[in-house]
């Protein structure tokens, strides 16, 4: 069995699987950068179903409104009660989108409220170092969806271990490439996704 | 020619002499009648007049008596009964009991009773009692004094970044150990965790490595051991090349989990399992699963090596049912106890302060050990460990010798001074004192 299987979780609502190439894209990055032993492909796990325990790491992604069935809800609340880390990312990049405005009400209502994660983080500086907190994307840059630079990612904290970690960063577009397209760019911009499945992994 | 008065005279020498030889003889046998006078008799019947065995302050007044002379014999039926407590080598500062009873008995402290055992006796982990615990069987009653708390270093972790590496270290935070960390994450890349990454006696208490590969650290691992350090080798770890030497037994092959245990509640057996075999002889199967060894524990000079042979134990704690995440958490810090070394442990003192009662929540751990975990904060009850009695029928043949069938028949009691032997020399006296009074003699 992989030390660490990428999985996307899937929910009964809205478009779970907007962004496909982005597991590929991570688990390019974990097996170029670390000695992880890293599932060559990723998996879909339904939010509601018993397989979410299997995987400690969960990747959460869409653009429409998210509602969690109360099986959903039921399940992901003793998932990160057992050390479960859900990563929730805007494909919208918009703080007034319906995917950013009902998700975090859905998180506040299963996990508590989200609150901003500081930008020294352990997070910022768990394999590569980013000093200035999460690394902007393109879409941020060019001025599109709410024409912002998103500062700080959000968390939820149960004690002092983060179990939702929320992005209105739109890494779902950033990364949603195929890996081989990687050898064009200057800077893989695919780094801090190592960033946080390592943080996963020790925290 | 005498008169008659001069004649009378030797008479009353021989009135006198007679009469003070009476006395002597009289005072001799008062002597000896008190020298005997001295010597009581002292039976304790337990069941009759006593209810329950002399406990240590009566026991060692009837000592003393027996040592001044008395006789002193008991009879009864004291069940045998031993009771011991031992700090449990973990942070919960627990107390672990051990009784060894003959009959069932009942266990409690200051407040009540707490638990019972069936005949043959058991062991029973407390957190929260503090002062005198008791142990109840038949007319006997054991008494202990909860244990110090054992003083414990840090825990540090080899292994390789991975969900084993992380809920093996969260496990052991939440059961409250200090733990250093030092994780591989690529060839020249490691998670650190703490300062000192050398395992370090009197720093580190153990060691668990849940990696094969050592980096060249397995003789520092070997002497960190020998010098009395403990050491945990879990999962493929148990079969670490490296430390082969150190370990008990040796890994024969990978027992896939059984699929759908962790739904039937158990949690062992849905784990891969690295089969342990070819044991030492002076190696020692802690648990099995379906007969094969599981963990497995060998002294090393002075240090202990635990090896567990169960992998991706973070499996039980993500997808076992209610209460994995405590049984998970108690699962390591009892492997990491096992093997860790504790620092010498103060006796415990006596205390005054209020007796509150602990509530107690029974547990029974994967190991069938029944734990019992405090609801609230520990207290204390007033105690001494002058009151201690592990073991009061062992301590009254001690200070009793055996028990006899029964009560002794007491001997007729012999008059002290005999009358007549007043009576004779008042008479011999007064005829002497007469005698002279009539011859006109003072």
């Amino acid at each position: 069995m992989p030390d660490f299987v990428f999985a996307t979780a899937q929910y009964d609502s809205g478009d779970w699987d907007s962004a496909p190439l982005v597991a590929a894209n991570v688990i390019d990055g974990l097996a170029r950068y670390t000695t992880l032993d890293v599932a060559a492909t990723g998996v879909v796990v339904p939010l509601g179903s018993k397989d979410l325990f299997k995987y400690p790491f969960v990747w959460l992604t869409g653009h429409l409104p998210v509602r969690f069935t109360d099986v959903e809800r039921r399940t992901l609340r003793e998932y990160c009660a057992r050390g479960g880390l859900l990563f929730v990312d805007d494909h919208n990049h918009d703080v007034d989108g319906e995917f950013h405005r009902t998700a975090w009400e859905e998180i506040a209502r299963t996990v508590g409220p989200l609150k901003d994660l500081p930008n020294d983080d352990p997070l910022y500086r768990a394999f590569f170092r980013f000093e200035d907190g999460p690394p902007t994307t393109s879409h941020e840059l060019n001025g599109w969806g709410d024409n912002l630079v998103h500062k700080h990612l959000q968390c939820v904290k149960q004690g002092d271990r983060v179990v939702v970690l929320y992005s209105s960063k739109d890494y779902s577009s950033e990364w949603n490439y195929h890996p081989d397209n990687k050898r064009f760019l200057s800077v893989d911009n695919t780094k801090f996704g190592v960033n946080l499945v390592v943080y996963a992994l020790t925290r | 020619m005498p008169s008659p008065a001069e004649r009378r005279l030797p008479w009353e020498r021989a009135a006198r002499g007679l009469a003070l030889v009476l006395l002597a003889l009289a005072l001799v046998q008062a002597l000896r009648a008190a020298g005997r006078g001295g010597q009581r008799r002292v039976h304790v019947e337990v069941g009759a007049a006593d209810a329950t065995a002399p406990g240590p302050a009566r026991r060692d007044s009837l000592a003393a008596l027996a040592r001044a002379g008395d006789s002193v014999t008991w009879s009864g039926d004291v069940a045998p009964l031993i009771a011991s407590a031992e700090p449990v080598r973990e942070p919960s500062g627990a107390t672990r009991f051990t009784i060894v009873a003959d009959a069932a008995a009942a266990l409690g402290d200051s407040l009540g009773p707490i638990d019972s055992l069936e005949t043959g006796g058991g062991s029973l982990t407390t957190e929260g009692v503090r002062g005198l615990f008791a142990a109840h069987s038949g007319a006997a009653t054991a008494r202990v004094p909860s244990a110090a708390a054992a003083v414990l270093g840090r825990v540090l972790v080899y292994g390789r970044v991975g969900w084993e590496s992380k809920f093996t270290i969260a496990a052991l935070e939440e059961s409250g150990w200090q733990v250093d960390a030092r994780l591989r994450l690529g060839d020249t890349t490691l998670v650190r965790q703490g300062r000192t990454l050398e395992p370090t006696a009197g720093l580190h208490a153990a060691l668990v490595v849940l990696d094969t590969a050592l980096e060249g650290r397995a003789a520092a691992v070997t002497r960190f051991v020998r010098a009395g350090g403990g050491l945990v080798l879990s999962g493929a770890a148990a079969g670490a090349p490296a430390l082969a030497a150190l370990g008990g037994a040796r890994v024969l092959r990978l027992a896939a989990g059984e699929a759908g245990a962790f739904e039937e509640g158990e949690p062992l057996h849905a784990l891969p399992l690295h089969v342990l075999g070819a044991l030492r002889p002076d190696a020692l199967t802690l648990e099995s699963r379906d007969d094969v060894p599981a963990v497995v524990a060998r002294r090393v000079a002075a240090g202990r090596v635990v090896q567990s042979g169960y992998a991706e134990t973070w499996r039980w704690r993500m997808q076992g049912e209610a209460g994995s995440v405590a049984e998970h958490r108690a699962f390591w810090s009892r492997l990491v106890g096992t093997a860790a070394t504790a620092a010498p442990v103060v006796p415990a003192t006596a205390t005054d302060g209020p007796a509150v009662a602990p509530a107690v929540t029974p547990a029974v751990t994967p190991a069938g050990t029944r734990a019992i975990a405090p609801a609230s904060t520990p207290t204390i009850t007033s105690a001494s460990a002058l009151d201690a009695d592990p073991a009061p029928l062992a301590a009254l043949v001690d200070a009793l010798g055996p028990a006899v069938a029964a009560a002794p028949s007491t001997p007729p009691q012999r008059e002290a001074l005999p009358t007549w032997l007043g009576a004779a020399a008042l008479l011999l006296l007064v005829a002497e004192w007469g005698s002279r009074r009539a011859r006109g003699a003072a």
